[in-house]
């Protein structure tokens, strides 16, 4: 009987210990990784600031307006006029233009 | 037997007396085992528990994500950015551990092309222990120095302010450069416009995610600027500058000055024999000038408000008209008599500065104090508290009548524009601002009411429409402009007077002018169209069509439904 209870309490023992060596182990690995992952966002935070920079340095204006000019031949960007915007009911008066093409027929 | 009877009688205490205290012993160890096993058992559920609940580690949970950049980004009405920050790198230099010092001067001479090998190896071997060499690299140049292979050459990081879009808005954002360099990192101070007025917000760490957000509107800022600098060299002119304001909130929409420069590299304070002339100066907020005719809408709008007269009471206007030596003279001679409307639209002279004696001098004063013309603007610039008008000391009957059409008094092309938006709006004064949403905006009190507010825009309108304006230019497919052109001689500061063939060329619009929703303040500095027999220097001839131009393009875009659209 006796040595069933010592048996039993040692077991215990090891058993408690192992697990506390695990847990022990086991918290050092993850804040290791929340470190790894803090470090990673601080870096991937820099990138998207890179590239919204980048993103703002190509769309700038100067550029834009070369390229519309570069590609005209098929983009036919014009600036925006008052002559293109219209209320519905004057659409529906509208006839066609000569030449129109036919899209949607 | 006996003996042995005698012994277990004689034995028998002393071996009671031991099993007792065994016994004894025994309880104690047993309960020293209880102890430890309660308290094992406390302890071991201790740990479970803890093990088992989802506790997160408070210092790492809640701790605040290290951003990269620790100055916030400036962005435009909708979100357009402005100004951000990119990750670069300094170079300094411990020469003591240099083991080649003339080779690495070589390099860095053949890297950077801005000092001679010389230069470098005299600042590599004066003795000193640490030295700046570089305040920013380019990555292809941070390779370059690695490749050199040289220890001693050591890189910090740095932060840089980058404006992706160049010259656009630069006069609003200013610029920065380095505060306080250290190794590892160095400060970003704020040199210039919004960059210097928001300096502890741009730079406190608690609105890393919360950029500046301005009421410019990117696109439309940049359609202004394009044809302003368009406009400047086609009219020949030394420069200009353009504002556009709601006219019912105060905010700045557009604000652009000719020439502008590149924040990215804002160009060191130069003394310019003409400070208008150095690119870093901002002409709508700290150019003072006389702005000529577009202020005789206010004579007018004090005295109709007053119910002095009405738009279609007669006005004298056979001159000269003498004050003392001076005297008052018109453009040309427009008969006898003209109507308030006729004065308005012709631009006469001699017309207003008989409605500024009817005025008074102290109502004109006062009337042009709660338009904002005595005191600099509020707007969040550094560069307002210099835009400070010029004003008559003393408001005499002459000054009364010269201010009654715009000379005598120098004010900015910011506070014309808020003057315009205050009479056109419907009569509440506006208070300038760049914020899309203004922290403590003052609450404007109404300067003239909603009535004389709608003559006003007649008026206006008919500057523009009658065959006989000034600005009949300003017609725009779409939208009703109305405005008023001021076109003032500039002050000669050597000789004193004014030159014959400088000017100042004004249009303040506004439209659409049934509900004006924007004011467009337009000022060219020494126009001269060049393009028929003569020269024209006036502003209907100048800035009218520029103005004009910016309008047709920036209407669309501002999402203003043009009217009578299929009539034209």
């Amino acid at each position: 009987m006796r040595i069933v209870f010592y048996l039993l309490v040692f077991s215990i023992t090891i058993g408690l210990a192992t697990w506390a060596y695990r847990v022990n182990y086991a918290t050092r690995a993850v804040s290791k990784r929340v470190e790894t992952l803090n470090s990673q966002i601080k870096e991937a935070n820099g990138t998207l600031d890179l590239l919204k920079a980048e993103w703002a340095y190509l769309n700038r204006p100067n550029r834009l307006l070369k390229l519309a000019d570069q590609h005209f031949s098929y983009l036919e960007l014009v600036p925006l006029s008052s002559k293109q915007i219209f209320d519905l009911e004057d659409i529906s008066n509208l006839k066609p233009l000569k030449g129109a093409s036919s899209l949607g027929r | 037997m006996n003996s042995s009877v005698s012994d277990y009688g004689e034995q028998r205490p002393k071996k009671s007396r031991q099993f007792l205290e065994k016994l004894r012993f025994q309880r104690r160890l047993i309960l020293i085992m209880i102890i430890f096993i309660l308290s094992f058992v406390v302890i071991g559920n201790r740990m479970l528990t803890l093990s088992l609940q989802q506790t997160f580690n408070k210092s790492l949970s809640d701790s605040v994500l290290p951003r990269f950049s620790t100055r916030t980004d400036i962005v435009d009405r909708n979100g357009i950015l402005l100004a951000t920050n990119v990750a670069s790198d300094s170079l300094y230099s411990h020469p003591n551990e240099l083991t080649d010092v003339e080779g690495a001067a070589e390099g860095l001479a053949l890297i950077f092309n801005d000092r001679s090998h010389k230069s470098y190896s005299k600042i590599l071997s004066d003795g000193r222990k640490f030295v700046w060499l570089k305040k920013v690299l380019s990555p292809a140049q941070k390779q370059a120095v690695h490749d050199l292979g040289q220890p001693g050459l050591y890189f910090g990081p740095r932060e840089i302010r980058i404006y992706p879009n160049g010259n656009v808005a630069s006069h609003l954002l200013g610029g920065t450069t380095f505060g306080n360099e250290k190794v590892d990192d160095a400060e970003l101070l704020g040199q210039a416009g919004v960059e210097l007025s928001f300096q502890d917000y741009l730079r406190n760490p608690a609105n890393q995610n919360k950029p500046l957000q301005l009421s410019i509107d990117f696109p439309t800022q940049v359609i202004i600027e394009q044809i302003l600098d368009d406009g400047v060299e086609l009219m020949n002119a030394k420069g200009g500058t353009a504002v556009l304001m709601e006219a019912k909130t105060g905010k700045i929409v557009s604000l652009a000055s000719n020439p502008s420069y590149d924040p990215n590299n804002r160009p060191s304070n130069v003394i310019f024999r003409d400070p208008a002339e150095n690119p870093i100066f901002n002409r709508a907020v700290q150019g003072i000038y006389e702005l000529g005719s577009t202020f005789k809408i206010f004579v007018v709008a004090y005295a109709l408000e007053q119910g002095l007269l009405s738009k279609d009471t007669k006005i004298d206007i056979r001159g000269p008209l003498w004050f003392g030596k001076y005297s008052i003279k018109d453009f040309r001679n427009y008969g006898s008599e003209l109507t308030v409307e006729e004065i308005i639209v012709k631009s006469s002279n001699i017309g207003v500065a008989r409605i500024a004696s009817l005025v008074g001098g102290s109502n004109l004063e006062g009337f042009y104090n709660t338009l904002g013309f005595l005191k600099s603007t509020s707007v969040e610039l550094p560069e307002a508290s210099q835009g400070k008008p010029l004003t008559p000391k003393k408001w005499s009957e002459l000054s009364t009548a010269t201010a009654a059409y715009g000379h005598g008094i120098a004010v900015s092309p910011l506070h014309l524009a808020v003057a315009y938006a205050s009479i056109v709006n419907g009569g509440i004064r506006v208070f300038p601002t760049i914020l899309n949403k203004p922290l403590n905006l003052e609450k404007g009190a109404r300067v003239i009411s909603e009535n004389t507010s709608r003559e006003v825009r007649s008026l206006l309108r008919q500057v523009v429409l009658n065959k006989q304006g000034t600005a009949t230019e300003a017609k725009v497919s779409g939208y009703d402009v109305g405005g008023k052109t001021g076109t003032a001689e500039k002050p000669n500061p050597k000789k004193g007077g004014y030159f014959e063939d400088k000017v100042i060329s004004t249009f303040a619009s506004a439209f659409p002018m049934n509900n004006p929703q924007y004011v467009l303040i337009v000022t060219l500095d020494e126009p001269e169209n060049r393009f028929g027999t003569e020269t024209y220097r006036t502003a209907g001839r100048t800035v009218v069509p520029i103005t004009a131009r910016m309008i047709s393009r920036i209407g669309p875009i501002l999402g203003l439904r043009p009217s009578n659209n299929l009539e034209k």
